[in-house]
């Protein structure tokens, strides 16, 4: 890195004030972390992250250093790079094959740490979960609550119909 | 309750990073997570936030044998949610997945998903339905953009100022669906035709790109005459409905008005695709056998109708006015000629009679269900083969209404000569587009700028390596030039080439039985 205060790693404190340090590089994929430092300059304390428990953290950290040379994407092809390709590249399918706590507790942390790649990654994991499946698949899938009446659930049923198998 | 991960830091990521919070099905899920305190501060609250929705949980959860007045059972309100008591699991309830995320953390997983998608993930339970009709307008709009390519908005254009509803991009997605699946279809028959031409040997591996090609060529200008049937029946019922006779030239007109709003470009290629079409189409329902048994008397199965020229053409003009492009592909989903003959006599026999039974479609699915179904597609199946569900939506039906068979009864049938073609004919004359229509006569030529240059020459390079292999080996096979650029050396495509004349001649021209060959 080429600021004057350059600093080989960081100190990142999880929720349950376990400090593990990394690389300022791979720390820095993290765009909240990043904008942290550019602000305070040298940080020697451990930075908490106050929504991050410690498992989640370096299942995190384990993905910024896997993809630490990855491009960083510019801002303004937000639109277009989200267009719905759902392929994942096959380490990152096989780093989202966690269960689905994990999946959420994971976007919820790359939401927080604004990592967008992650991001990404983890709500085309559950889209492709989504994809395809009829709901009943669906609610079984997430285990959720069927909560429609039948005439209600004839009804869309009935809506839904052109939908189906597609 | 205690196997949920602690709601506060939840809680802290939510309204750190999320400022419209009450969007969330989350809120309303994650009370149920809620500590015996929360609950107890929320009563005192609960009566001056009457309109929150967090706090009407609570009170739901107060008196949870409160009787409820049926509107409030309407499931597009926000109110509804949650009205039975949940059944509390030892797991994790991860439908609390998707609620305890921000909105804007699903609507971010919902954009990754097609619109058919979000149609199914709408009936899963009322939390994500109304999530998903609250952001009806945001995720329309922006699957619309990502989904569907341009040409399906030319006469369907996206609503910029008001509130674009996910029944439009149901429309919208279905008139898509439609289109690509017919042109799939097309695609492969006349791939399967030219190779059953026997003047053209076309290489395995060619046989796929060249059909996605073409499908892909094709299904951008189907949408066009898709939009034209669909106007064309809609203001026809209109007109009667509103008491009108309609003559022919009556008929011509309406024609005339719809087809002028098309562009020239446009109007060229569906005049000529419809035309192939048809044509297509006729071999879809005819073949050789078929027609020499009904010479020889030998026909078991009675089709009514297909005995003579005048009741076929009318039967064509019907599938298309009537049906529109979404029958011609439930058409061509059957499989074997004889059960599509079938299924249009009765199909035409229904419309006719209109809605004295059920509907014709609900009738056809019960039968389609019971017996082992001939649809060639596999989509709904498992590789083993499986028989289609009942549920299987086939054929597929158009999410927004359509007219009913009664409805459809009324309508007079166009001759088939008169529809779609005269219009375009005389539009592209007084335009100017054509010069004569020997122009728009040549239905090799379509096919070949359906294919386009470079993949024809590509082709062609390619034929000329194999062809030099396979002479090497022996010189048995006659080397033939696949298709020219311009087309001229198409002319052996019998099939597609030649003017009207040649339609009557359907005895020495349906040799093949296309049975045989569905792949």
């Amino acid at each position: 890195m080429a600021t004057p205060s350059t600093q080989a790693t960081v100190k990142l404190q999880s929720n349950d004030n376990v400090v593990i340090e990394v690389e300022r590089a791979i720390a820095e994929r993290s765009v909240l972390i990043k904008n942290m430092l550019e602000d305070c300059g040298e940080v020697t304390d451990a930075i908490p992250i106050s929504n991050v428990n410690e498992s989640i953290l370096r299942k995190v950290i384990e993905w910024c250093e896997h993809h630490k040379n990855d491009p960083v994407a510019a801002e303004n092809e937000n639109d277009d790079s989200r267009k719905k390709t759902t392929d994942i590249d096959e380490w990152d399918q096989k780093f989202m094959n966690v269960d689905q706590e994990m999946l959420f507790e994971i976007i919820l942390a790359a939401n927080f740490l604004d990592i967008k790649p992650l991001l990404d990654t983890g709500c085309k994991t559950v889209a492709n979960m989504i994809k395809g499946k009829s709901p009943e698949e669906i609610r079984k899938l997430f285990n959720i609550q069927n909560d429609f009446t039948p005439e209600e659930e004839e009804q869309i049923r009935r809506e839904n119909e052109w939908a189906e198998d597609r | 309750m205690a196997t949920l991960i602690e709601p506060a830091p939840a809680q802290a990521v939510h309204s750190s990073r999320v400022s419209h919070l009450h969007d969330t099905p989350g809120e309303i899920l994650r009370t149920k997570t809620a500590t015996p305190a929360e609950k107890s501060m929320a009563k005192g609250k609960a009566e001056v936030a009457i309109n929150s929705l967090y706090n009407r949980e609570k009170l739901e959860k107060k008196r949870p044998s409160m009787p409820r007045p049926m509107s409030m059972l309407r499931m597009s309100s926000w109110r509804s949610v949650r009205t039975k008591p949940v059944v509390e699991t030892t797991k994790n309830e991860l439908g609390v997945f998707f609620s305890r995320l921000p909105a804007e953390l699903v609507l971010n997983i919902l954009d990754h998903c097609s619109v058919p998608d979000l149609t199914r993930f709408r009936a899963v339970s009322k939390s994500f339905r109304d999530f998903v009709i609250t952001h009806e307008s945001k995720l329309a709009r922006r699957h619309m953009r990502t989904n569907i390519p341009e040409d399906a908005f030319t006469h369907y254009p996206i609503p910029t100022d008001t509130k674009l509803t996910f029944k439009f991009a149901e429309k919208i997605t279905y008139h898509h669906i439609v289109c690509v699946e017919l042109a799939k279809h097309l695609g492969e028959q006349i791939v399967r035709e030219m190779m059953l031409s026997a003047n053209y040997f076309i290489p395995e591996q060619f046989i796929a790109p060249l059909q996605r090609k073409l499908g892909h060529g094709i299904s951008k200008i189907l949408h066009g005459i898709h939009y034209f049937f669909e106007e064309y029946r809609s203001r026809k019922l209109d007109a009667i409905n509103g008491g009108k006779e309609l003559s022919e030239d009556d008929q011509q007109e309406i024609q005339y008005q719809i087809l002028s709003k098309y562009s020239n470009k446009e109007l060229l290629r569906c005049h000529r695709l419809f035309d192939l079409m048809v044509r297509l189409l006729r071999r879809r329902l005819c073949n050789r056998a078929f027609l020499f048994f009904l010479h020889t008397k030998l026909f078991r199965y009675k089709v009514k109708g297909w005995e003579s020229t005048v009741e076929r053409e009318n039967f064509y003009a019907s599938i298309f006015l009537l049906g529109g492009l979404p029958f011609v592909w439930s058409l061509y989903d059957i499989k074997g000629a004889t059960n599509r003959r079938r299924f249009v006599s009765k199909w035409h026999k229904d419309c006719k009679r209109g809605d004295q039974k059920s509907g014709f479609f609900d009738n056809l699915k019960d039968k389609m269900a019971r017996e082992p179904p001939r649809i060639s597609k596999t989509k709904g199946m498992t590789s083993a083969g499986e028989e289609l569900s009942p549920t299987t939506a086939w054929p597929p039906k158009s999410p927004v209404p359509t007219p009913t068979n009664s409805q459809l009864q009324k309508l007079p049938i166009d001759p088939l000569n008169g529809l779609f073609l005269r219009a375009s004919e005389r539009l592209l004359l007084e335009r100017k587009a054509v010069r004569s229509l020997e122009e728009i006569k040549c239905r090799a030529q379509f096919v070949c700028t359906l294919l386009g240059n470079d993949f024809t020459q590509a082709v062609n390079a390619q034929i000329d390596l194999e062809l030099a292999a396979v002479s090497e080996a022996g010189p048995h096979m006659q080397p033939v030039p696949f298709v020219s650029v311009d087309g001229s050396d198409m002319a052996g495509f019998y099939y597609f080439d030649g003017g009207d004349s040649e339609e009557e001649s359907d005895i020495e021209d349906d040799f093949s039985d296309d049975d045989d060959v569905d792949l």
